[in-house]
Parts: structure tokens; C-alpha cells; sequence
């Protein structure tokens, strides 16, 4: 195939222009602006179809994984021997865990005790990109979905909602790199914000300089004012503590997620947060 | 004509296997990049101008569908399109290692600079980029042998139209 060089070099100039461009407009434009509306168009288009494909594709991949997983058998069997030995050990506490438990749970304020409505939805596909950690569940604006609401599952926190459409949204998960959300510690209500990093665990980052934060400490959404999103809602359990130091002036908080973010399929989005108690009644 | 549905083929195709088979397929937090891995065959198959388009178009639905900023792979992968799109003139050899080769690289080139634009919009961090980048080559080296002749395939069946001159 013969091919004229200065006419693939004017092709390349105008299309890297165009992509320049549109970078610019999509940082620049206001909720609802011109790649905004594309980016819902391609949503609307291409939700249906990746809805089919994972409805096909879902026994391909759950193989996939079962190969992987395969080699990692052998380790878990002993690690679970090892478990069970421990727990067994363990069982004459169990009345002591029990109460324990009892107790978090109480603190947390479990979803379930949030009194939100919620509407619930299927995860259809997942970013395909390895820098955004987001998925795509089946329901939209019909079901009263709108931006910035939270999405949960069984566990905890799933995300935030950051693109609606009709029938489809876009949920960015916690872990991502650019999520960024209003916390507090159940224990003594330190205000914060976790943020993700890509990796498993997100970072608690306390407001306050001196907060005292410990390993085992339940994180829990904020609510702020107008937002729906519901205070309360469990995050994830405080895993390490890097205590403050010369580096930084608050403690570094690596916070694991209670919710299911590897294996997601079902989740419940918070479309209303329950009113304020009445005064007076 | 026929050309051009055979790529938007193509691109769907990669698109939904991307969001969803390989959505599951994540190894040390990262997938492989089949998006990528389309362009560098296509561009291989036709020349620098179908590979800088086909190489846009991909990129753009695949920051539309992704929830990237708009414009970031559109960005990357014309560029890579093109590159490679430049380079296979000079790439004689049949030797399926030299392909392999070409699509390692590519995909590095591609995951390292579209991590390199997000991490410069704050939109990510410097480990996840570093890391990234030879991680989806890898997976990508075990990808190629699957979808590589798939596209050449289909890409070669409907040439492009013979040259015009006026």
C-alpha cells in the first residue's frame, strides 16, 4: 500500500489537536457540558451491549479465574489448617467475640439502621481502564439516580455516582485515586477524609493535627450539607497507623474497605437520606 | 465502506471484551490492555493514517465508556497508532517475535504516557503509573498471540481503496 507521508503527518497533527482540545473542554466545562453529554451518549449506547456481553461473558471469566486461582489452592488449604487450629482455640472466648461484635455493630450504625431509601442495581461492566477504578451499574435517572449519591453493598461503601443516564450510571469506586470522601472515626468523631490509592487499602486523612486514631477503628461516612450523601454509613476498619512525625503533622491511616470491591455484583444506591428527627416529638 | 465497518467492528468488540471478560482478569490490581493491542494490529495491517484514526476513535469512546478525562487515550493511542502505523515499513521480518516485540512495547509506551497524562491532572499516583506500565506489557505479550491475527485478519480482507490521484 503506498501512502503519501505529508498527508498521514496532517491527519496525525489534526487529531492530536482534536484530543488536545477535547481535554481542555472536558476540564473546563461545567456539569452538563459538551463531553459530558457524549460521554452519557456512549453510556446509553454502549450500557445494552456490555449488559449482553456480561451476561455471556461471566462463565469465560469466572473460568479464567478458577485457572488462576488454582495455584494459589494449595497455600490457602494450609493457611485455613492453620485457622482452624486458631479458632478452635479461640472458641472459649467466643461468648467475649460475640459481645465484641455486638458492640461494633452498634457503633458502626450499619446501613440497614440508616433508614436511607435505596434503589438497587446490577454492576454491568467495569472501567476498562487500569487508572480508573469505576463501574457501570443498570440504574439511572429513571430510578431517580442522580450525581454524587452514595452506593453500597452488603459490607459497606462502594462509591460515589459520577455520571447518570437514563438507565445506566457510573459509580467511582473509594479505591480510585481521585476519590476523595467526608469521614469520620466512629470512635470519638474525628473528622476526615478518606481518600483512594489505587492499591486495596484507602488513606484516612484526620482534619485535626493530635487526632488519636487506633488500629480496629471503625470509619464512617459524613454527611455534609447538601448532599444526600447519609452519615454513618460504614467505610472500612482502621488497619495500620503510621503515627505523626517530622514527615507529616497528622497520623498517615491506612483504612481497609469493608465492601466487596474486587467481586462486585449487587449494589444499593442511597437515593434519599432519612429526614431529620422532628423536634419536639 | 466495508472498511470502515469492519474497524467499528473491531473497536466495539474490543470495548466490550475490555469492560467485561477482561474486567475480571486482573492480576496485581491490573488488566491487560486489549484496546491497545487492536490498534497496534490494525495499524500494522493498513498504514500510519487508518492506524492514527482508528487508534483516536478508540481512544475516545474508551474515555467516554471509562470514565477517564475526555481526550487522554484518544490522545495516546493516535500517537501510537501512528507510530506504529510509521514503523512497519521497516518491520520486513515475518518472525512472530518481532511482533511480539512491537506490541510490548507499544503497550508500555501507551499504559506509561496515559498514566503520565492522569498523574499530571492529579488523577492518579506515581506508583500506580510506574507500576502499571510494564505490568499491562506483560499481559498484553499474553494476549497478542490471541487477538493480534484476529485483527490482522480482518483488517488485511478489506484493503483499503486503491490509491487516488487528482
Amino acid at each position: 500500500m503506498y501512502e503519501r507521508p505529508r498527508r498521514a503527518r496532517t491527519v496525525l497533527a489534526l487529531l492530536l489537536a482534536a484530543a488536545i482540545v477535547l481535554i481542555t473542554i472536558d476540564f473546563r466545562q461545567p456539569d452538563g457540558g459538551p463531553t459530558d453529554r457524549l460521554q452519557r451518549l456512549a453510556i446509553a449506547v454502549f450500557g445494552p451491549l456490555q449488559r449482553g456481553a456480561s451476561a455471556v461473558a461471566s462463565p469465560v471469566g469466572d473460568l479464567f479465574g478458577g485457572v488462576a486461582e488454582l495455584a494459589g489452592l494449595r497455600r490457602e488449604n494450609r493457611r485455613l489448617e492453620a485457622e482452624v487450629a486458631r479458632l478452635r482455640a479461640q472458641e472459649r472466648t467466643y461468648a467475649d467475640v460475640l459481645g465484641e461484635n455486638r458492640r461494633l455493630r452498634g457503633a458502626l450504625g450499619m446501613a440497614k439502621r440508616c433508614g436511607c431509601r435505596t434503589v438497587g442495581a446490577s454492576v454491568v461492566a467495569s472501567s476498562g481502564s487500569n487508572f480508573q477504578l469505576s463501574v457501570t451499574v443498570d440504574a439511572g435517572s429513571r430510578q431517580g439516580v442522580k450525581r454524587d449519591m452514595a452506593v453500597v453493598d452488603a459490607d459497606g461503601l462502594v462509591g460515589r455516582v459520577t455520571q447518570v443516564t437514563a438507565d445506566y450510571a457510573t459509580v467511582l469506586l473509594v479505591t480510585d485515586p481521585s476519590s476523595g470522601i467526608a469521614a469520620t472515626l466512629a470512635r470519638g468523631k474525628a473528622p476526615g477524609i478518606v481518600k483512594g490509592s489505587g492499591a486495596q487499602l484507602l488513606s484516612f486523612q484526620p482534619v485535626r493535627a493530635g487526632t488519636a486514631v487506633r488500629r480496629g477503628d471503625p470509619v464512617v461516612t459524613q454527611a455534609y450539607q447538601g448532599s444526600v450523601f447519609p452519615a454513618g454509613l460504614p467505610i472500612g476498619v482502621v488497619e495500620r497507623v503510621d503515627p505523626a512525625g517530622a514527615a507529616s503533622l497528622v497520623p498517615r491511616v491506612a483504612v481497609r474497605p469493608y465492601a466487596a470491591l474486587g467481586a462486585l455484583d449487587v449494589v444499593a444506591i442511597v437515593v434519599e437520606r432519612p429526614a431529620p428527627p422532628v423536634r419536639g416529638s | 465502506m466495508r472498511r470502515l465497518l469492519v474497524l467499528a467492528a473491531v473497536l466495539v468488540v474490543a470495548v466490550l471484551l475490555q469492560s467485561t471478560v477482561l474486567a475480571g482478569l486482573r492480576l496485581a490490581g491490573v488488566r491487560p490492555d486489549l484496546l491497545v493491542l487492536a490498534v497496534v494490529a490494525v495499524a500494522m495491517a493498513s498504514d500510519a493514517t487508518t492506524g492514527a484514526a482508528f487508534g483516536f476513535a478508540t481512544g475516545l469512546v474508551a474515555d467516554l465508556l471509562f470514565d477517564l478525562p475526555v481526550g487522554v487515550s484518544a490522545l495516546v493511542y493516535t500517537a501510537t497508532g501512528f507510530a506504529v502505523g510509521t514503523v512497519r515499513v521497516y518491520v520486513t521480518s515475518h518472525r512472530p517475535l518481532v511482533h511480539l516485540v512491537l506490541a510490548g512495547a507499544a503497550s508500555l509506551a501507551s499504559a506509561w504516557c496515559c498514566g503520565l497524562l492522569l498523574r499530571v491532572f492529579d488523577l492518579s499516583t506515581w506508583a500506580a503509573v510506574v507500576r502499571a506500565g510494564p505490568l499491562v506489557a506483560l499481559f498484553n505479550l499474553l494476549l497478542t498471540p490471541l487477538v493480534y491475527p484476529v485483527v490482522w485478519a480482518l483488517t488485511e480482507r478489506v484493503p483499503a481503496r486503491p490509491a487516488q490521484r487528482w
